[in-house]
C-alpha cells in the first residue's frame, strides 16, 4: 500500500525576536503578504495594511519586501534536495492551506513526496523505526536550517495533506486501514479536505463542520449543491480515489567514471583515462549549457595490505565556470602526477561538484576550435595535445570582451592551484577610518572582480602601510606638535619637517580586546569599543626619508596598569 | 604588418582620430592605416608626448622619457630597480611609489577593460588605499582603478616566485608584473625574459616587467639581461618641500649611449586638480599618479631648457 507523507512548513522565527512580515505595496499601501507565527499570534493575516499590523504586534517588526515567485522557487529547491535524499518522488505541493494574496499566486506550504518503501532506509537500531525514523531523518536538517515543519504520513495524499495541518503533533501517522483512517478523519475540520474556502463556507452555514457530518450526507446530492470537488477530495483523502504525483527531477552532480579491468599501476594509463575523461566530462557540460567550478577526482586504490580500496580525492576549485578540458588536464596533471599509485588504481570517477553557467558561444568561422572543438574527435586531440601554456593557446583576442576574462580566470586557477587558494588574492577597501581595517584581502577564487566602489578616494597614506604598528619613542617639543626626535628600530632620527595631525577616533563599536590583552588584562566581555584615539604625523627626518607615525592617546585608564593612559607612538607606513 | 595593426586598432591603442571617426572616407582612412603601418604614426593619446612609441611605455617624466632610448620603457621587457636599504643589509625597501606610477602609466597607455597588474611578493604590495586612489581622479584607465584589477601573489619561496612571474608573463590578460626579483640569478632573469617574449600578444600589449631588487644584488655583484637598471633612494632636496622626494639613478640601459649614470630627483607632487573640491589639500597629495621631476618651484617662469636639465641632473 502507497503511503504518503507530507509536510507543512513555515519559516522559523522562534531564535529572531521581532516579528517578521513581508510586505507587497499595491496602490500606495503596504499590504502583508506572508506573517510569521509569532505576528499570526497577534491575529495579523495577510491583506492588512503593514501600519494596522504594526499596531497590532506592538513590539519590533522586521519588514521585507515580498518577491513574487521567491516562495515557489527555494520551495522547488527544497523538494530538489529531499528528492535526492529521502524519495525519489516528490513535489511541491499545488494545494496550500489558508489565505491567498491572490488567485494566481497562492504561497507554496508544502511538499508531498511518496515513501513508499524508503523508510526502511532509514531505519536507527534500537531507536526510531520505519516511517518515524525517516520523519525524524527529515525534520533535524530542515531545523537546523531554520524551518519549522510538521509531518503526515497518510495512506493517501489527501489524508497525509490533513495530517500534517491538522494533527495534533509534529509528525502525525494515519492508520493505513480503510476503516480506522476514516474514524481518524472523521473528527478532523472540512477545510481538511483541500477544498476552497467558499465551499467550506457554504458548508459550515449548513452546520457541516466535520469531515464525519459531511461523510454522513448522501453522496448523491453533493455534485449538485457543493460542486464536483468536494466528492472527489473526500475519495483521494479515503484513498478510494487515485491521485498522482508529479515528481521534480533534480539534477545530480555530473559523474563519470571509468572502472579498469584490474588494478593498474602505469601512470601513463591513468594520465590517459583521466584525461580522456575530462573530455567527456567537457562534453556533458556542454550538453548542460554549464562549466565546472568545483572539479572533484576520485582515484580509488588498492589498500595497503592488499585488500579493499582507499579513496585519493583531489579536488580543483576554480575562479570561473570552465569546461575547457585542456585548462582542467593542465591543472589537474601536477596533482595525477603526485599521486601514489601503490598496487594499482581501479577505478576513476570525475565529478563536477560545482557547476555554472556557461552560455554557448558562436566559434569564428574558419577558427579552430581550440576551445570549445566543434567535435568530439577534435576536443580528444586538443585534450592530449601538448603544455598546458598560454602560449600555444590560439591567436589573442583582443577586442575587448571577447575574451570575457578567460585567460585571466586561467591564470588565476593556475597561481591558485599551485600557490594555494590563500595566495592568491584580490584586494577591496572597506569603510573605515583605522588605516590596518580600511583594506580586506579575500582569495581571487571566491571574489570575482568586483565593481568600483563608490567611496571617494581615500586620503594622502604611505605606500608602505607595516603590517603591524611598529613601537618607537618620540621627542616633542610640545604637545599636539609633531615630534623632533624619533627613536625607531634602535635608531635616532632628527626630524626636519613635519605634518598633521590628521586625528582618528577609534571605532568605539568594535570591542578593544586588542589592547586589554596587551596590557595583560584579561577584557571584560561588556568592554566598550577601541579606547584610543590616534594623531597621525607625516615626517621627513634628516636622510629624506618620509614616516608616518602617530600617537595613541587612551581614552582612559586601566586599573592597575600604571602607563595606561600615557600617550605611545607608533611608526604605521613609509612613503618608499 | 597590417594584420597586426588590425589587432592595434581593434585594442583602441590606436585610435583613428577622436570623433570624426564616421566621418572619414574610406580612402583617407586606408592612408593612415598605411601610414601607421610605414611606423610614422603617432599615437592618438593625450598622454603621451611627441614622438612616443607604442612598444615603450612613457614614464610620465618628461626629463627622464627624453633621456630614455626610445622615450620609454619597453615593453615586455624586466626592468630592475633597486630599493634602499634602512639598518642592515635585512632590511631593504623597494620603489613602491614609482612602481605603482609605472603601473598606472600601463593602464593609461592602453585604455581597455581588459588587463592585471599583479604584485608578487609580499614586499612589493603597496598599501591598497593607494592604490585606490591610483588612477580614479582623470577618470582614465577604463574608469577603473588599479585596485580593482590588482592580483596580489604571496609565494612561499623564491622558485615559486619565479614560476609565478613567469605563469603572469605568459597570459594576454596581464598588463603589469611587479615583483619582488631578490635572489634571481643570471639564468633566471634570462627566462624571464624568454617568457615575456612568449606572450602571444603584440609588443605594446606585453606586460611590462618591474623587478623590485634588494641593493646589495647591485652590479657588479649579479648580473642580469635586464633591459634599464636603476636605483632609487630617499634624499632629502636642498629645499626641503611638503612632499617625498627620491633620487633616481639610471646604471644601464641598452641602447643608450651610457659614458656615465644619470640621476633625477623626483618629487610625489599633489595631484594638480582635485577631483570634488578645487583647492589643494595637503593630504590628497599623497596619490602617486602625479611623480614630477622637482626642477624648482612651479609659479616661476620656465628657465631655458639646456639650463633646466643642468638643474636636474646637478641638483
Amino acid at each position: 500500500m502507497g503511503r504518503e507523507s507530507r509536510q507543512g512548513q513555515r519559516k522559523a522565527v522562534a531564535h529572531i525576536t521581532p516579528a517578521l512580515l513581508l510586505v507587497q505595496t499595491r496602490a500606495n499601501m503596504q499590504h502583508i503578504a506572508a506573517c510569521c507565527r509569532q505576528s499570526r499570534a497577534a491575529s495579523v493575516r495577510p491583506g492588512m495594511t503593514l501600519a494596522q499590523a504594526r499596531a497590532m504586534i506592538g513590539g519590533a517588526v522586521h519588514v521585507e519586501e515580498f518577491e513574487p515567485g521567491a516562495e515557489q522557487a527555494a520551495m522547488q529547491r527544497l523538494a530538489c534536495w529531499a528528492a535526492l535524499r529521502f524519495s525519489p518522488i516528490v513535489s511541491v505541493d499545488p494545494c496550500t492551506l489558508g489565505e491567498k494574496i491572490s488567485a494566481d499566486d497562492p504561497l507554496p506550504d508544502g511538499i508531498v513526496m511518496d515513501i513508499t518503501g524508503c523508510h526502511r532506509l532509514f531505519d536507527r537500531r534500537g531507536r526510531e523505526h520505519g516511517e518515524e525514523a525517516l520523519a525524524g531523518a527529515i525534520l533535524r536538517p530542515l531545523g537546523r536550517a531554520g524551518f519549522e515543519a510538521r509531518i503526515g504520513i497518510g495512506p493517501s495524499v489527501g489524508a497525509a495533506w490533513a495530517a500534517a495541518r491538522f494533527g495534533d503533533r509534529p509528525v502525525t501517522t494515519l492508520p493505513g486501514n480503510h476503516l480506522e483512517l476514516r474514524r481518524a478523519l472523521e473528527p478532523l475540520p472540512v477545510r481538511a479536505l483541500r477544498i476552497d474556502t467558499q465551499t467550506v463556507q457554504a458548508l459550515n452555514e449548513l452546520g457541516i463542520e466535520r469531515i464525519g457530518q459531511l461523510i454522513d450526507l448522501p453522496r448523491r446530492m453533493l455534485p449538485s449543491r457543493f460542486g464536483p470537488l468536494v466528492v472527489r477530495r473526500l475519495d483521494q483523502a479515503l484513498g478510494t480515489a487515485i491521485e498522482t504525483i508529479e515528481p521534480v527531477r533534480p539534477r545530480p552532480p555530473l559523474r563519470i567514471e571509468r572502472v579498469f579491468d584490474g588494478p593498474t599501476p602505469q601512470t601513463e594509463a591513468i594520465e590517459l583515462c583521466t584525461r580522456e575523461l575530462l573530455v567527456e566530462l567537457s562534453g556533458e557540460l556542454l550538453k548542460r549549457e554549464s562549466g565546472v567550478r568545483l572539479l572533484e577526482a576520485v582515484f580509488e586504490r588498492i589498500g595497503r595490505n592488499g585488500r579493499g580500496t582507499e579513496q585519493l580525492i583531489e579536488r580543483i576549485a576554480l575562479s570561473r565556470a570552465t569546461r575547457d578540458p585542456r585548462h582542467l588536464w593542465s591543472l589537474l596533471r601536477p596533482r595525477v602526477e603526485k599521486l601514489h599509485l601503490g598496487y594499482g588504481i581501479e577505478s576513476i570517477t570525475l565529478a563536477a561538484l560545482r557547476t555554472g553557467k556557461l552560455r554557448h558561444r558562436q566559434e569564428k568561422y574558419l577558427e579552430d576550435g581550440k576551445h570549445e572543438g566543434n567535435s568530439a574527435a577534435e576536443r580528444r586531440k586538443n585534450a592530449r595535445g601538448g603544455s598546458p601554456r598560454y602560449g600555444d593557446a590560439a591567436a589573442p583576442e583582443l577586442r575587448k570582451g571577447n575574451t570575457g576574462g578567460r585567460h585571466e580566470g586561467e591564470l588565476i586557477d593556475t597561481l591558485a592551484n599551485r600557490l594555494g587558494p590563500e595566495r592568491v588574492l584580490r584586494a577591496e577597501i572597506v569603510e573605515s577610518h583605522i588605516p590596518e581595517r580600511a583594506q580586506r584581502f579575500t582569495p581571487a577564487l571566491e571574489a570575482p572582480r568586483r565593481p568600483e566602489s563608490s567611496a571617494p578616494p581615500p586620503l594622502s597614506r604611505p605606500t608602505l602601510l607595516l603590517d603591524r604598528p611598529e613601537h618607537a619613542e618620540a621627542m616633542a617639543l610640545a604637545p599636539d606638535r609633531p615630534p623632533s626626535l624619533l627613536r625607531w628600530r634602535g635608531e635616532d632620527r632628527r626630524i626636519i619637517a613635519g605634518f598633521g595631525p590628521e586625528r582618528l577616533g577609534g571605532e568605539w563599536w568594535r570591542c578593544h580586546r586588542d589592547r586589554l590583552c596587551e596590557l595583560g588584562v584579561r577584557p571584560e566581555p561588556e568592554a566598550p569599543g577601541d579606547a584610543w584615539e590616534r594623531d597621525y604625523f607625516r615626517l621627513c627626518d634628516e636622510a629624506g626619508r618620509w614616516l608616518w607615525v602617530y600617537r595613541e592617546m587612551p581614552l582612559y585608564r586601566v586599573q592597575d596598569v600604571p602607563d595606561s593612559a600615557s600617550p605611545r607612538w607608533f611608526v604605521h607606513g613609509i612613503w618608499t | 604588418v597590417s594584420s597586426e595593426l588590425e589587432k592595434l586598432l581593434a585594442a583602441g591603442l590606436v585610435q583613428r582620430g577622436s570623433g570624426r571617426r564616421e566621418a572619414e572616407s574610406d580612402r583617407q582612412s586606408r592612408a593612415r592605416t598605411l601610414a601607421l603601418a610605414q611606423g610614422h604614426a603617432q599615437i592618438i593619446h593625450n598622454d603621451l608626448p611627441l614622438g612616443a612609441r607604442p612598444e615603450v611605455l612613457s614614464t610620465g617624466i618628461p626629463p627622464i622619457d627624453i633621456f630614455l632610448p626610445q622615450n620609454g620603457l619597453k615593453l615586455g621587457c624586466t626592468h630592475e630597480w633597486f630599493g634602499w636599504e634602512d639598518q642592515g643589509p635585512s632590511h631593504w625597501f623597494s620603489p613602491l611609489t614609482i612602481l605603482a606610477a609605472l603601473a598606472l602609466r600601463a593602464f593609461i597607455q592602453v585604455p581597455s577593460a581588459a588587463g592585471l597588474a599583479i604584485w608578487i611578493g609580499r614586499r612589493v604590495w603597496p598599501s591598497p588605499a593607494v592604490l585606490e586612489g591610483v588612477g580614479r581622479g582623470g577618470g582614465r584607465g577604463g574608469g577603473q582603478g588599479v585596485l580593482g584589477r590588482s592580483l596580489f601573489l604571496d609565494p612561499s619561496d623564491t622558485g615559486s616566485r619565479l614560476w609565478a612571474i613567469d605563469q603572469c608573463l605568459r597570459c594576454p590578460d596581464v598588463r603589469v608584473v611587479v615583483a619582488d626579483g631578490s635572489g634571481l640569478d643570471m639564468a633566471a632573469s634570462r627566462r624571464l625574459q624568454l617568457a615575456a617574449e612568449s606572450n602571444p600578444n603584440p609588443v605594446p600589449l606585453r606586460p611590462l616587467v618591474l623587478l623590485a631588487r634588494p641593493p646589495r644584488e647591485r652590479p657588479p655583484k649579479t648580473i642580469s639581461a635586464a633591459e634599464t637598471r636603476w636605483v632609487v633612494k630617499p634624499e632629502l632636496p636642498p629645499a626641503p618641500g611638503p612632499f617625498p622626494c627620491w633620487r633616481v639613478e639610471l646604471l644601464r640601459c641598452k641602447g643608450a649611449p651610457m659614458a656615465q649614470s644619470r640621476s633625477w630627483l623626483i618629487e610625489l607632487a599633489p595631484m594638480s586638480s582635485t577631483p570634488g573640491d578645487g583647492r589643494a589639500h595637503p593630504y590628497l597629495a599623497g596619490s602617486p599618479s602625479a611623480l614630477r621631476a622637482r626642477a624648482d618651484v612651479a609659479d616661476r617662469p620656465p628657465p631655458a631648457e639646456t639650463e633646466a636639465r643642468k638643474r636636474i641632473i646637478g641638483a
